[in-house]
């Protein structure tokens, strides 16, 4: 897998996650409120900037640096309550990006 | 020594640490010792014995006319959040069997204000018209200077602001013991009631009742950690691991908390509207701590 191919801006479609996998649409696409909606940004550079969830429902920004090996996204120390910090991406298309959900 | 001295005690020292570190961090922190200490001596108990009246105002900032939400659905808000901390609400029947008894009233009516800070009659709504499309969780919503409406002396009144959020968010809190000029509670327009402009699957009103909670100090059931390492310092709430979204199925465990698993029913997790019921009694005791300590404004009203 190729960094271009999971590298842009993220954000968790919980409501299509199963339970085995978790489901990232673009973050441009028209998702519905939410109570809560974590996000991510992977950038070519090596960088990324994610939003977490916040204790009294203020999202928490964070950002730090992220690598892929193979099809495992591995990113720094982050928000308290963000993304996993390692993800295997099971498939990405221009419309989602699908994770293993960890256990 | 009296249960009396112990109250007089415990109040004079979180004054004086007030005092001596003001910042919003250590106030958090004091807030937890003090609630820690307002439970275990009866403090906590003595408030709940009556009933709590919160003066509240809303603050309606909007741009177009379906943002300026009718007063019709603002009091439907108003009698939704009530039902709701006096566990009232009907769905209170849908609370599974091992925590029919946990279901607890907390006895705090919230009544929009009838005088404004002047003292002048009102009724408890200020409708401001921004030039702004919609607003973020930078507080933008709390300054007239920035398009927004300013506070209430927010000692005396809960101050709510309703406008259009970005990003997909429903609302957003302060816990007590932040700065008073942003001190409230801020909701989305359309997630705001139970009528007009509110839509489904947030149109019950709990995204209020949810953030009032983090308002009177409650934490989110998870503990605020993706793992089970946290909690939410309420001891009835069984551990769980993260959020629960959407209409859960009961039960559903995680961190070994079956057979019932999470109490995704509980207005502090993520579900939706019509999916979430109760505050617990250990939940209630945290609350009644906040107001015989941070918030005790409210007491003498």
């Amino acid at each position: 897998m190729r960094a271009d191919e999971v590298s842009g801006r993220w954000a968790h479609a919980h409501e299509e996650d199963t339970s085995d996998e978790m489901v990232f649409r673009p973050a441009d696409a028209e998702l519905p409120p939410s109570r809560g909606r974590v996000a991510f940004e992977l950038r070519a550079d090596g960088s990324f900037a994610e939003t977490g969830l916040g204790p009294a429902d203020v999202p928490e920004e964070a950002t730090g640096s992220w690598t892929l090996e193979g099809a495992t996204i591995r990113l720094s120390d982050g928000a308290a309550q963000g993304v996993p910090r390692e993800m295997e991406v099971l498939r990405t298309d221009k419309e989602r990006l699908v994770v293993r959900k960890p256990r | 020594m009296t249960p009396k001295r112990r109250q007089c005690a415990a109040m004079q020292e979180y004054e004086r640490l007030l005092e001596e570190q003001p910042s919003f961090r250590a106030n958090q922190q004091r807030a937890e010792d003090f609630t820690a200490r307002a439970v275990t001596s009866g403090e906590a108990g003595r408030v709940a014995r009556r009933l709590v009246t919160i003066p509240t105002v809303v603050h309606v900032v909007h741009d177009k006319p379906k943002e300026n939400i009718s007063d019709a659905q603002i009091r439907s808000q108003i009698a939704a959040l009530n039902m709701d901390f006096r566990a009232t609400n009907e769905d209170t029947a849908k609370v599974p069997d091992p925590w029919k008894g946990l279901v607890a009233d907390a006895k705090i009516k919230f009544q929009l204000a009838t005088k404004d800070p002047e003292g002048k009659r009102s009724n408890g709504i200020v409708r401001v018209q921004t030039d702004r499309t919609s607003f973020g969780a930078g507080d933008a919503v709390k300054r007239a200077s920035a398009g927004g409406s300013d506070a209430w002396p927010s000692r005396a009144y809960l101050n709510l602001w309703v406008c259009t959020l970005g990003g997909g968010l429903l609302g957003y809190a302060q816990f007590p013991g932040g700065p008073r000029a942003t001190d409230g509670v801020v909701v989305l327009n359309t997630a705001f009631g139970t009528e007009g402009t509110a839509a489904a699957p947030f149109d019950r009103g709990r995204t209020l009742t949810h953030e009032v909670g983090h308002w009177l100090n409650l934490r989110h059931i998870w503990g605020d950690t993706l793992d089970c390492s946290g909690g939410d310092r309420v001891p009835d709430t069984p551990n769980c691991k993260g959020p629960n979204m959407g209409k859960p199925t009961y039960p559903s465990v995680s961190c070994a908390n079956g057979p019932h698993g999470d109490m995704f029913m509980n207005y502090m997790d993520y579900v939706d509207d019509a999916a979430m019921f109760m505050f617990t009694a250990g939940q209630v005791e945290r609350m009644n701590a906040c107001l015989a300590g941070p918030r005790k404004s409210f007491l003498a009203a």
